[in-house]
């Protein structure tokens, strides 16, 4: 046989040993948990160290950041509130960039709600809403620009409190993603209650598929999917969490500039960022910014990387024109614009 | 084509038809199980194409009741206050969630799923 005819022969014995063997795919190993008062999951083509490792940093994390609990380090801070506190450095550079948040959104973000979200959120879901004078007493202690932060030390005016519970789980899934890829790990998903990064392709090849929540609809039904690589997703709306009482629903999302439940012309806020802190951050500022200054400050965002999702409540989607081909929409009853 | 050409191509042949064989499994779109995760931890794995049956979690005195079978599965009572998981209704397609999260309760469908709809994740 010569060389030239043996040529197609060793062809197909490359392709047959490709196809059957399949060479060096590692397994995907997953850890779930319950943290930050959500669910965790972590996937990743990783050894179970690794995993192990992941989680024992976010239950950590987990400890440190909850408003909700006195014990926790942002808990002390808040309980000592007008006197000079020392922060973990980890915990200093978490507030750091939530004030850098906070300027660029002009307040729409605010990590120094928990005079008002404790008057909201913290007897549960189901209880009469405060009055209007006790939301104006708590406002009055309610402003970022009055955190002094100075390296490690915080000063908080009395009664002012921190609550960093809209951006604890984007930092938290950043630390994870962080940490698989100090790790070496080139394959992972991290979600953390919905807030979702992903570290290159997902198992089999190909962008990562993430499905965006239908604002009004139940919990995991689409809007439609966003493919991604190396991205965080985080969606933000009023369709989940809100107190009830007497028939009429207050969303959790409180505006800083009211004191009152956000009124907001978008039903859903879907941020595509390399940070998921930052997707937090804005997600939540965009929704209570409405349509119109949330696309004003998405324009320059985009510029620099970002993309977004905007869901109107007269169901018109406004998409990042990044997005154009990456994004699938599936619910029927809604229009895309990319016009932009 | 000599006659060992010939042989050596048959063989050939028969490795690339066997290398599919694990491909056509795989694109199996039928979820098989519903598996119940509690404190995030694995706790049952429940086959689906069974009939329907209830099965019934309690966690630290909280408790939910989930239906399973006929290629599907739900909470259909739970003990939380806001009953999202409830609300979240049937789950048929692999990879669909329920949550709990009072009751720290996650009901996932799993199967391999190569359908275009098919996601890794869902934000919400």
């Amino acid at each position: 046989m010569t060389w030239k005819r043996s040529l197609p022969i060793l062809a197909l014995i490359l392709i047959a040993a490709v196809l059957f063997l399949r060479p060096g795919e590692r397994p995907f190993e997953e850890r779930r948990a319950f943290l930050m008062g959500t669910a965790v999951l972590v996937r990743a083509q990783a050894d179970e160290a690794v995993l192990d490792e992941t989680m024992a940093l976010l239950r950590d994390l987990d400890r440190s950041l909850s408003a909700h609990s006195e014990s926790s380090e942002i808990g002390r801070a808040n309980g000592k509130s007008g006197t000079e506190v020392s922060l973990s450095p980890r915990t200093a550079r978490l507030l750091e960039r939530a004030l850098l948040w906070a300027e660029r959104t002009g307040g729409a973000f605010d990590p120094t709600l928990r005079p008002l979200t404790r008057l909201w959120l913290g007897d549960g879901l189901e209880h009469e809403p405060p009055s209007p004078e006790a939301v104006a007493e708590a406002l009055r202690h309610v402003g970022w620009s009055r955190v002094r932060l100075d390296g490690k030390k915080l000063l908080l005016e009395p009664a002012m409190g921190l609550d960093l519970g809209g951006i604890a789980k984007g930092y938290g899934a950043d630390e994870a993603v962080s940490l698989l890829r100090h790790k070496g790990v080139s394959s992972a998903l991290v979600d953390l209650g919905g807030n979702i990064v992903v570290i290159g392709e997902r198992p089999g090849g190909g962008p990562w598929r993430i499905g965006i929540q239908d604002p009004r609809k139940p919990r995991g039904e689409r809007l439609g999917i966003v493919e991604v690589r190396d991205r965080s997703v985080v969606s933000s709306g009023n369709y989940e969490r809100f107190l009830l009482w007497q028939g009429e629903r207050y969303g959790h999302i409180v505006d800083p500039a009211t004191g009152f439940p956000a009124r907001s012309d978008l039903e859903g806020v879907t941020v595509l960022s390399e940070s998921s802190l930052d997707g937090d951050a804005l997600a939540t500022a965009l929704f209570v910014l409405g349509r119109e200054r949330a696309l004003a400050l998405t324009e320059d965002l985009e510029r620099d990387g970002y993309a977004f999702i905007l869901v109107g409540a007269d169901r018109r989607i406004d998409l990042s024109p990044s997005l154009t081909g990456l994004f699938r929409l599936e619910a029927e009853e809604y229009r895309l614009e990319t016009g932009r | 084509m000599k006659r060992g050409d010939r042989a050596v191509a048959l063989l050939l042949g028969l490795l690339l038809a066997a290398s599919a064989v694990p491909l056509l499994f795989s694109s199996s779109t039928a979820p098989r199980w519903a598996v119940v995760y509690v404190d995030g931890r694995e706790w049952r794995r429940l086959p689906l194409d069974g009939p329907l049956e209830e099965v019934e979690v309690v966690l630290e005195g909280r408790r939910s009741l989930l239906s399973v079978g006929e290629g599907r599965a739900r909470f259909v009572e739970s003990s939380c206050p806001d009953g999202l998981c409830v609300h979240r209704g049937w789950l048929d397609g692999p990879g669909e969630t329920a949550l709990c999260l009072p009751n720290r309760i996650e009901l996932r469908l799993e199967g391999k799923d190569d359908r275009e709809e098919a996601v890794d994740g869902q934000t919400y």
